[in-house]
């Protein structure tokens, strides 16, 4: 067997694992660098631009945040936007969309007021959109006939903006942090592809050894783990984070024919359905074609278009009597269990367009079956994490650090927005433990405001 | 300092307008009072200035989990009350030993009640609803004699819609905020503006007033109607065309603009059918009206007629079409300047007897005796 030695070891190619391969590259001493990616190329799952909302989820537009929250992915959003812009991607993989949360009814409009309001002062740009304004700026949602004559019967309101920078191929960008943290650099920083992880364990040395299905071993002084929802089945294998578990929720999209909206259009988010972000944007991959979704599936698998992880998935669900009870809770409630089931009906040929049409009407009222094409390949897993302790869904990222050398990473939703931001706290975490040095002012210079 | 938490049904953004002033301002001299908002949209728990919380609705069904989970200590609470959620009380009911707090049920309005009473208004059967009505005000009532006190809006809907609680009563009636005065504007028209807020649906039989209007000789008056049922308005001029002209809709989104609105006008509209939903408390929009310093013509009932009197600080009226139109035509009789006395005069006789800050301590005393 063949033994590789590193200071810092990465499992994960994504836009998590890449954004943490930059920083320690560019930003600290450290002595080695190795990635590890499972497949043939960076950035083949989650992080793909197809898989993805392609969204800088900054936190003004998206309605289930809370101020406090939108402060903090506020900055971790500006940290991607600068990092583009330093490489001057721009226009390349970056691009700015007008965007909008839109309140469709009374009770929804009302929060819209009430929503831009508490959150004018975090972000002075944002603007209030009324019917009038709209039916210049995104025509398609006022109207509820595609001659555009007659205006929709409900009041509507949006909060939104046309000033800022709204869109990453986050597959994309995976290819440039990893690409700018090997120029930077000028100690050993590899990436070593078709590389799957099977195993890890903590030597008595206090190192790891980092097992692989081709049966190379490597070793690392700190390991992160940076692998979607493998990354808790990885953690468990190691008796970590048994207190959780993993769900994975696929997502689709359907797809216009053409150009149908101007920007990216996200409806008012039910707090009780985390995962039912359903918006419409251009989508930067497939010539400005409008995109409808995602959609919601719970997935016995741990990643989407490729083989296998049904194993996986179970060994990750960590099933027990919390788990049933975390499902009770959730089905029990009919909201949820309407929106699960009509999910599953979204991927089922022949009625899913009918159905989701009906759905996406609500931000195109005059979309019929005939607009859209279900996008075949589009979507990814969102592993969102059940706690087992507090028996609850928990909404968001999540991270396992028992404070020995390695950590763990469940990235889902805001995650690729936040990618430098929690490479940042894994940052801290590295220099503290390996006693390293870290560029601090360059740092901030180069990635915040 | 003694510490109430005060749970709404109210979502985060509610126009914090009636009662709000008793709890977010006027109780916190005796108390310290914690308020608990709901979201339905936002999904994380939220402390705002320290003695707000927003919980996201999905968590009403394990609140007191939720708020351990996020650093509340529970414990530290003696009062915990509930706004007008039975399932909610329930909860806090299961917690109270562990927790050694008192429960406390608040009652502001029969709601249920209300919505089958306007069906009915609509000529829709509503003997099913009825019975299940029935049934739940049975099983609620028992839960709530399980509380330590009950919190009614007026000792007339304790008898009317709750007559079965036996355990300690506190009324927590609404009020006037001294610190929410509103000037009044005088306007430069000849005319009499009268304004109406609220609430507008069959059961209230506006009908009835817009009826009163229509026969009047006088034309020299204008109608302000601020509500947020703007549909059901427009649909009820449309039977009016000879004074649709006179009449304007508006809906004011916080209570601030209610108030400038009201403020604008001469004489407030507080009319309503004798009906004991409406009779058994005093109803919110006469403190509107005489915040913003003008007076008001309503109907008499044992609430009203115990603060005011006709002809001194208000002005009484029956509910049918004939009166209505007897007293507006008196009314239209009066200068602006007459008017403008009447309402000083209701506002100074409200702040006398039914200000927050003189219910706020006799709801402080009354708790603190439990």
């Amino acid at each position: 067997m063949a033994t590789n030695h590193y200071d810092v070891l990465i499992v994960g190619g994504g836009i998590s694992g890449t954004a943490l391969f930059y920083e320690l590259a560019k930003y600290t001493n450290v002595n080695s660098l190795c990635l590890l990616e499972k497949y043939e190329a960076l950035a083949t799952l989650n992080s793909k631009g197809t898989s993805n909302s392609q969204t800088i989820h900054i936190g003004d537009i998206e309605t289930n945040y809370t101020l406090e929250k939108a402060k903090i992915t506020k900055r971790t959003a500006k940290m991607v936007e600068k990092f583009c812009l330093q490489y001057g991607l721009e226009d390349k993989i970056m691009f700015s969309h007008q965007k909008m949360a839109l309140g469709v009814g009374e009770k929804e409009v009302h929060f819209i007021e009430n929503r831009y309001h508490e959150f004018k002062e975090l972000f002075p740009y944002l603007e209030l959109w009324d019917a009038e304004k709209l039916k210049i700026l995104e025509p398609k949602i006022v109207y509820q006939d595609k001659a555009q004559t007659k205006v929709r019967p409900e009041p509507i309101i949006a909060m939104g903006t046309n000033t800022q920078y709204t869109t990453v191929d986050y597959g994309a960008m995976s290819e440039a942090l990893a690409h700018e943290a090997q120029k930077v650099s000028d100690i050993p920083t590899n990436i070593f592809y078709n590389t799957q992880v099977i195993d890890i364990f903590e030597k008595k040395d206090k190192t790891f050894e980092v097992r692989t299905k081709s049966g190379t071993v490597y070793t690392a002084n700190f390991v992160v783990v940076n692998a979607g929802a493998h990354s808790l089945f990885l953690a468990h294998h190691m008796g970590y984070g048994k207190h959780m578990g993993c769900l994975p929720m696929a997502g689709s999209f359907y797809m216009t024919q053409g150009h149908f909206l101007n920007g990216k259009v996200y409806m008012v988010q039910n707090n009780k359905l985390p995962f039912a972000a359903l918006h419409g944007d251009p989508d930067i991959l497939a010539d400005d074609k409008t995109r409808f979704g995602p959609t919601a599936l719970m997935l016995p698998k741990l990643e989407r278009f490729k083989p296998g992880t049904y194993m996986d998935f179970f060994k990750t669900l960590n099933f027990d009597f919390h788990i049933v009870k975390i499902f009770w809770d959730l089905l029990k409630d009919s909201d949820i269990r309407n929106y699960v089931f009509k999910n599953f009906l979204f991927e089922v040929p022949y009625i899913n367009k009918k159905l989701f049409v009906q759905d996406a009407k609500k931000i195109v009222p005059s979309l019929s079956v005939d607009d859209i094409e279900y996008a075949q390949g589009f979507g990814g897993v969102r592993p969102q994490v059940l706690d087992k302790k507090k028996e609850k869904l928990m909404l968001g990222e999540a991270s396992i650090n028992p404070g020995n050398g390695i950590i763990f990473n469940m990235t889902p939703s805001p995650g690729a927005t936040s990618c430098l931001g929690n490479a940042e706290r894994d940052m801290h975490e590295i220099v503290k433990h390996l006693g390293l040095e870290y560029d601090e002012v360059s740092f901030l210079n180069d990635l915040t405001e | 300092m003694k510490k109430l938490l005060y749970i709404t049904d109210q979502d985060e953004y509610v126009d914090h307008s009636f009662i709000a002033p008793l709890f977010e301002v006027y109780l916190k001299k005796y108390m310290h009072v914690d308020i608990l908002y709901f979201t339905d949209f936002k999904s994380d728990f939220t402390c705002k200035e320290c003695d707000h919380f927003v919980v996201p609705s999905r968590y009403k069904n394990r609140l007191l989990k939720e708020l351990k989970h996020n650093g509340i200590d529970i414990s530290s609470y003696d009062f915990v009350m509930v706004r007008n959620n039975i399932s909610l009380m329930e909860h806090v009911l299961k917690y109270r030993k562990k927790y050694d707090y008192k429960a406390l049920y608040r009652f502001s309005f029969p709601k249920r009640k209300v919505q089958i009473k306007c069906e009915e208004a609509k000529g829709k059967n509503q003997f099913l609803k009825r019975c299940i009505h029935y049934i739940q005000t049975k099983k609620e009532t028992k839960l709530i004699n399980s509380c330590d006190a009950f919190l009614p809006t007026s000792e007339r809907m304790h008898q009317n819609y709750r007559p079965e609680v036996t355990i300690p009563t506190i009324i927590c009636a609404p009020a006037i905020n001294p610190a929410a005065l509103h000037k009044h504007q005088q306007h430069e028209g000849d005319e009499i503006r009268f304004v109406y807020v609220g609430t507008l649906d069959k059961l209230r039989e506006f009908n009835t007033i817009l009826d009163a209007l229509a026969s009047l000789n006088n034309p020299s008056w204008k109608l302000t109607i601020s509500t947020r049922d703007v549909e059901f308005a427009y649909t009820l001029l449309e039977n009016y065309p000879s004074i649709k002209e006179k009449i304007k809709v508006y809906n004011a989104k916080t209570k601030d603009a209610l108030l400038e609105l009201i403020a604008k006008s001469d004489i407030g509209i507080a009319l309503l059918p004798e009906l004991p939903i409406y009779t058994t408390s005093t109803p919110v929009k006469v403190f509107d009206y005489y915040a913003s310093g003008i007076p008001c013509i309503m109907t008499q009932s044992d609430h009203t007629s115990t603060i005011f009197t006709d002809g001194l600080d208000a002005w009484f009226c029956n509910f049918n079409q004939e009166d209505i139109k007897a007293k507006l035509n008196t009314l239209l009789g009066l200068s602006k300047e007459e008017i403008a006395v009447i309402g000083a005069k209701g506002q100074k006789r409200l702040l006398d007897v039914k200000n927050y800050e003189t219910i706020a301590k006799t709801i402080a005393e009354q708790l603190e005796a439990l």
